[in-house]
C-alpha cells in the first residue's frame, strides 16, 4: 500500500511539474536582432549622368529615368502621386484630394502649400494628360543628404517671381540616392497636419533617431528599421495605407512568394501567436497588438495636436479656456500646451496620451463634404467601422483630434476654406484677408459647393489608428489596465472582460451567501461556547 | 489511560485531502482576483497561477477518481438515510450539549455520516463538475470552433463559474468550522493530519453517568451507593473515570416504569425483588431497555442460573458475598465501555 502510494505520488509530482514547465516556458524571441537593410549592387555616386549640372528637379528625374524606365509610370499610379484612393469595398473616393480633415479642413482648396508634400514638381489634377514623366520627384523619397526641401507646388527650387532664391545641390543629392529611409518618409509624414507630430500621435520627428524605449523596431542603436522595412513596396506602391487597412492579418508570418508580400502588419513577422503564454495569445483574435504594445501616444517628447480651435483665428488673441470636449476625451489642460497664430487660431498639444479604443475591421468611412451636418452635434469627420462579432475586427487604439471647424449654418455643410495663398497676389485667402466669408466663398466655389455667406463653427472629431512607437515588451500594458472597473476599455461593448464588475447581482448574492454562512457559523460557535461554559 | 488508535484516513487520502485543500484555497484567492473582487496580487500573476493550480487539481482529481474506483472507496459517497434525522437533530440541538456524543460513529468503512455523504455528493457531482466544465470552457474559449463546441455565451459560462466559486467558498467556511465540531474540538483535525482517530474508550469524562441500582435490601443498596459516590473524591482512588449519579429502586415495577421513560448508562440488578424473582426479573428488565449494560447481582453460586443470566443478555453476574468496592466499580466501568464498543 505504502509503496504504491509513493509511486503514485512521484508520478503525480512529475505530471504536475511537467504541466508547470509546459505552461511557463517562454518561447525564444524569434525576431533576429540582425536585420540589416539590403545592400545594393549599384552605387549611384559612380553614375556620371548624375553629375549634372541640373537646373531643376525635372532634369534630375530625366537622368533617373534613363535607367529606371518604368519608375515614373509606377509612381504616377501610386497614392503618393494621385492623392486619391478608391476603396475596393465602396464607391467612396478617399485620399487627400477628396477628404475633409480636422486640421486645415481640406487639401484641395489649399494646394499651393499642401503640394509641398507631393511627390511631383507642379501639381496637376489626376487624369491630366499633360503630365509628363519627368514631373515625378525621385529625390524627395530617395536622396540621403537630408538637405532636400520642397516649396509651394512641390518645387525643389525656391523662386520669387522669376528670380531663383534657393536651389539645392542636385548632383550631390542625385549621387546619394538609396532605398528610402526614415528621413525621406518622415520629411512629410512626421509633419502632417500643420507641424511636427500634429496629425498622427504616433509619427513625429522623434522617430528620425529613436531609442529602444520609443520604438523597439526603429531603435537607431538596435534593429534600426526604416519605414519601408515594414511598408514594403511593389512597383512603387507602398503597402500599409490608412485608406486600405487590415485590422488583422490572418495570413501571419510573411513568406515571400507565399503570402500577400507585405510586412506592414505585426503578424507578418511575429505571427498570430507571438506570446509564450497561451492566454495572452488568446487575445490576438480580439485585441490588436497595438492596443497593448503602444501604451501611450506621442511618447517621444514631441506633442501631438488634440484640439484645433478655428474660432480664434484672425482675432489676434487665443482663447485659452480648455474646451469642454477635453473632459469627454479624458484630457486635462495640465497635460497641454497651446499655440496661437492669427491665421490658424489656437491649437492644443499634448504628450503621452492614453489612446481611445474602438472595434475596428479596417474600414474607415469619411464624411462627404456635401453631406449636411447638424450644428448642434459633434461632426464625425471619419467613422471607424467594426463590430465585436466580426472576425476581422479588433479592438484598436486611436488618436482623436478635435476641432472647432467652420461650417455654413444656412446650407448646413462643412466649409472648404481657402486658407493659403495660391500666389503672392492672392488677397482672398484667409491668411491674407483674415475674413472667413471671403476665404470660404473662394473655397466653396472651387469645390462647386453652395455658400450662404454665413460662417459658424461646429465641433468635429477625426480618429487616426495608432500603429507606430511600439514600446519594449516590458512596457506593454499590464492586464489590470483593462481587466478592472474603469479600465482602458471601459464602455467598450461586445466583449466579456474578466476583472470588470460583470455580474453585480451575482457578486452581491455570492458575497451575501458567504456572509450568512459566516454569521451562522459564528452564532453556532457562540452557542456551543456558552453551553460548554454554562456546564462548568 | 486506555486508547484505541483507529486508522481512518490512508496516506493517499491525507495527501489528496491536504493538497486539494491548498489548491482550492489558492484557486479561491487567485480566482477572485480574476473576477476583480480581490486586488492584492498582480492580475497576470493571479490569472496565470489560477490556471496552474487548476491544472494541478485536475491531475490530482484524475488520480483520486482512479484511486476511488480501484479501492472501492467511492461507495463512501453513496447517499444514505441511516441516522439522517438523528444527525440533523444532533447538529441543530444536541451539539450544544457537551454530554451528547455524535450519533454517528465514524469507522474506516463508514467515514461519513449521512449529511456528509450528501454534502460531498453534491460537491462532487454538482459544484466541482460545474466549476471544471465552465473553467475548461473558459480556458479553451478560443478553441470552441475547433473542438466543435456550439457557440455558448461566454459571460454565461463565466457567471456559472463565479456562482459555483461562491458555493465553494460557503462550503469551505462550513467545512473548516465543522472540522472543530468533534469532541474534543481538535479530534477530527488530528485524525485528518495523522490518519488515526484516537478513540478514548475511558468514557466521556465531561459527562455525568447514571447508574441504576435495583435492590430491595436497603443496607446493601446504601453501601453500593456509597461506593459509587465516593469514587473520585480522592484523586488516587478513581476507578470510574466519570461522575456518577445513582438511581436506587427497590421493585421491578418501579424499575420498569423508570426505564420506560429514561435511559441509564448501567443497571445493577438484584434478581430477587419483592415483586419478581430469578431470571424473570432480568427478562422483564431486558424487555424494556434498549442496550444498556446490565450487571446482575446474585447471592447464589448456581452455575445453571449463571449461564441463564448470560444467555438472557446480561453482561455479567456478580456474587454479592464476594463483592468489594474496587471490583464492582471496575466491573461497572468495563461493562459500560464494552457496551460502547458493541454499539459500534
Amino acid at each position: 500500500m505504502a509503496r504504491s502510494t509513493w509511486r503514485g505520488l512521484i508520478v503525480l509530482g512529475l505530471l504536475a511539474l511537467s504541466w508547470f514547465l509546459a505552461s511557463t516556458v517562454v518561447m525564444a524571441d524569434d525576431v533576429s536582432r540582425s536585420i540589416a537593410p539590403p545592400t545594393s549592387t549599384t552605387r549611384h555616386s559612380k553614375f556620371h549622368i548624375l553629375d549634372g549640372p541640373f537646373e531643376s528637379g525635372r532634369e534630375v528625374t530625366r537622368a533617373c529615368l534613363t535607367c529606371h524606365t518604368e519608375a515614373a509610370n509606377q509612381v504616377r499610379r501610386s497614392v503618393h502621386w494621385t492623392w486619391e484612393y478608391k476603396s475596393a469595398d465602396s464607391d467612396e473616393k478617399k485620399g487627400k484630394l477628396h477628404l475633409l480633415n480636422t486640421f486645415c479642413g481640406t487639401v484641395s482648396t489649399n494646394m499651393s502649400l499642401c503640394t509641398s508634400c507631393h511627390v511631383g514638381y507642379g501639381w496637376q489634377e489626376p487624369g491630366n494628360d499633360s503630365v509628363v514623366d519627368e514631373q515625378v520627384d525621385c529625390l524627395v523619397c530617395h536622396e540621403q543628404t537630408r538637405k532636400y526641401k520642397k516649396y509651394n507646388y512641390g518645387s525643389a527650387v525656391l523662386k520669387y517671381k522669376d528670380r531663383v532664391l534657393k536651389k539645392p545641390d542636385f548632383p550631390s543629392m542625385a549621387h546619394s540616392v538609396t532605398r528610402p529611409t526614415r528621413w525621406n518618409c518622415g520629411f512629410c509624414h512626421f509633419y502632417g497636419g500643420s507641424g511636427d507630430g500634429a496629425k498622427h500621435g504616433d509619427l513625429d520627428s522623434s522617430l528620425f533617431d529613436p531609442n529602444h524605449q520609443l520604438d523597439v523596431h526603429m531603435d537607431a542603436a538596435g534593429l534600426n528599421f526604416d519605414c519601408v522595412t515594414c511598408h514594403t513596396a511593389n512597383d512603387h506602391a507602398i503597402t500599409g495605407s490608412r485608406y486600405d487597412m487590415k485590422a488583422q492579418d490572418p495570413i501571419g508570418v510573411d513568406r515571400p512568394g507565399h503570402t500577400d508580400a507585405t510586412r506592414s502588419s505585426c503578424a507578418s513577422c511575429h505571427g498570430n501567436a507571438p506570446h509564450g503564454d497561451k492566454k495572452i495569445n488568446d487575445h490576438t483574435d480580439r485585441v490588436a497588438c497595438q492596443t497593448c504594445h503602444i501604451p501611450r501616444m506621442a511618447r517621444g517628447g514631441v506633442g501631438t495636436m488634440v484640439f484645433w480651435d478655428w474660432r480664434t483665428a484672425g482675432k489676434r488673441a487665443g482663447d485659452l479656456e480648455p474646451p469642454e470636449a477635453f473632459e469627454r476625451e479624458g484630457h486635462t489642460s495640465k497635460m497641454m500646451h497651446t499655440k496661437y497664430s492669427d491665421s490658424h487660431g489656437t491649437s492644443w498639444w499634448a504628450e503621452n496620451l492614453v489612446p481611445k479604443f474602438a472595434w475596428f475591421d479596417g474600414r474607415i468611412r469619411y464624411l462627404d463634404i456635401k453631406q449636411t451636418v447638424d450644428g448642434s452635434e459633434l461632426v464625425r469627420i471619419n467613422r471607424i467601422l467594426g463590430t465585436p462579432g466580426n472576425p476581422a475586427a479588433r479592438i484598436w487604439p486611436f488618436k482623436n483630434t478635435l476641432a472647432m471647424m467652420p461650417y455654413d449654418p444656412v446650407n448646413k455643410i462643412m466649409i472648404a476654406n481657402h486658407l493659403i495663398r495660391n500666389a503672392p497676389e492672392d488677397k482672398e485667402a484667409f491668411e491674407a484677408s483674415f475674413d472667413w466669408r471671403r476665404s470660404a466663398a473662394v473655397g466653396m466655389k472651387a469645390k462647386g459647393l453652395p455658400f450662404s455667406g454665413e460662417v459658424a463653427f461646429v465641433e468635429a472629431v477625426m480618429s487616426f489608428p495608432l500603429t507606430h512607437m511600439v514600446a519594449p515588451k516590458g512596457e506593454a500594458l499590464s492586464c489590470l489596465e483593462c481587466h478592472r472597473d474603469g479600465g482602458r476599455l471601459e464602455g467598450l461593448e461586445g466583449v466579456y472582460l474578466p476583472g470588470r464588475k460583470n455580474f453585480p447581482l451575482l457578486y452581491a448574492i455570492g458575497i451575501g451567501a458567504v456572509v450568512v454562512t459566516l454569521i451562522g457559523i459564528f452564532i453556532h460557535a457562540a452557542i456551543r461556547g456558552l453551553m460548554a461554559w454554562g456546564r462548568h | 489511560m486506555e486508547e484505541n488508535r483507529q486508522l481512518l484516513f490512508s496516506r493517499y487520502e491525507r495527501f489528496w485531502h491536504w493538497s486539494q485543500a491548498l489548491l482550492i484555497i489558492a484557486l479561491m484567492v487567485t480566482g477572485f482576483h480574476v473576477t476583480g473582487l480581490l486586488q492584492w496580487l498582480d492580475y497576470k500573476l493571479a490569472a496565470q497561477w489560477h490556471r496552474y493550480f487548476a491544472w494541478s487539481l485536475i491531475c490530482l482529481w484524475t488520480f483520486t477518481i482512479f484511486w476511488h474506483l480501484i479501492t472501492g472507496e467511492w461507495r463512501q459517497y453513496i447517499p444514505s438515510t441511516e441516522k439522517m434525522l438523528e444527525v440533523i437533530y444532533y447538529y441543530s440541538k444536541g451539539i450544544f450539549d457537551p454530554n451528547l456524543q455524535h450519533p454517528f460513529k465514524v469507522t474506516r468503512r463508514l467515514k461519513h455520516n449521512p449529511l456528509q455523504r450528501l454534502t460531498y455528493l453534491v460537491l462532487s457531482v454538482v459544484i466541482s463538475p460545474m466549476l471544471w466544465i465552465s473553467g475548461l470552457l473558459f480556458f479553451y474559449y478560443n478553441e470552441w470552433d475547433q473542438l466543435g463546441i456550439p457557440n455558448l455565451w461566454l459571460s454565461g459560462v463565466a457567471a456559472v463559474h463565479v456562482a459555483m466559486a461562491f458555493a465553494m467558498v460557503c462550503f469551505f467556511c462550513l467545512h473548516v468550522y465543522m472540522v472543530f465540531l468533534g469532541k474534543p474540538a481538535t479530534a477530527q483535525l488530528k485524525a485528518m493530519l495523522t490518519g488515526y482517530r484516537v478513540e478514548d474508550i475511558r468514557l466521556d469524562a465531561d459527562r455525568e453517568y447514571t447508574v441504576m441500582l435495583v435492590e430491595d435490601d436497603s443496607d446493601f443498596a446504601r453501601m453500593i451507593q456509597e461506593w459509587f459516590e465516593t469514587n473520585g473524591v480522592n484523586e488516587t482512588d478513581r476507578i470510574l473515570p466519570v461522575r456518577v449519579t445513582m438511581v436506587c429502586i427497590e421493585t421491578l415495577h418501579e424499575a420498569v416504569k423508570y426505564l420506560n421513560n429514561k435511559s441509564v448508562d448501567l443497571i445493577l440488578l438484584d434478581l430477587d425483588l419483592p415483586d419478581s424473582r430469578g431470571v424473570e426479573t432480568l427478562r422483564s428488565v431486558m424487555s424494556v431497555i434498549r442496550d444498556e449494560p446490565v450487571l446482575v447481582l446474585t447471592g447464589e453460586e448456581d452455575e445453571n442460573l449463571q449461564s441463564m443470566i448470560i444467555r438472557e443478555g446480561a453482561q455479567e453476574f456478580l456474587i454479592k458475598e464476594n463483592l468489594d468496592r474496587h471490583h464492582l466499580l471496575r466491573k461497572g466501568r468495563f461493562a459500560m465501555e464494552r457496551q460502547w464498543f458493541l454499539r459500534q
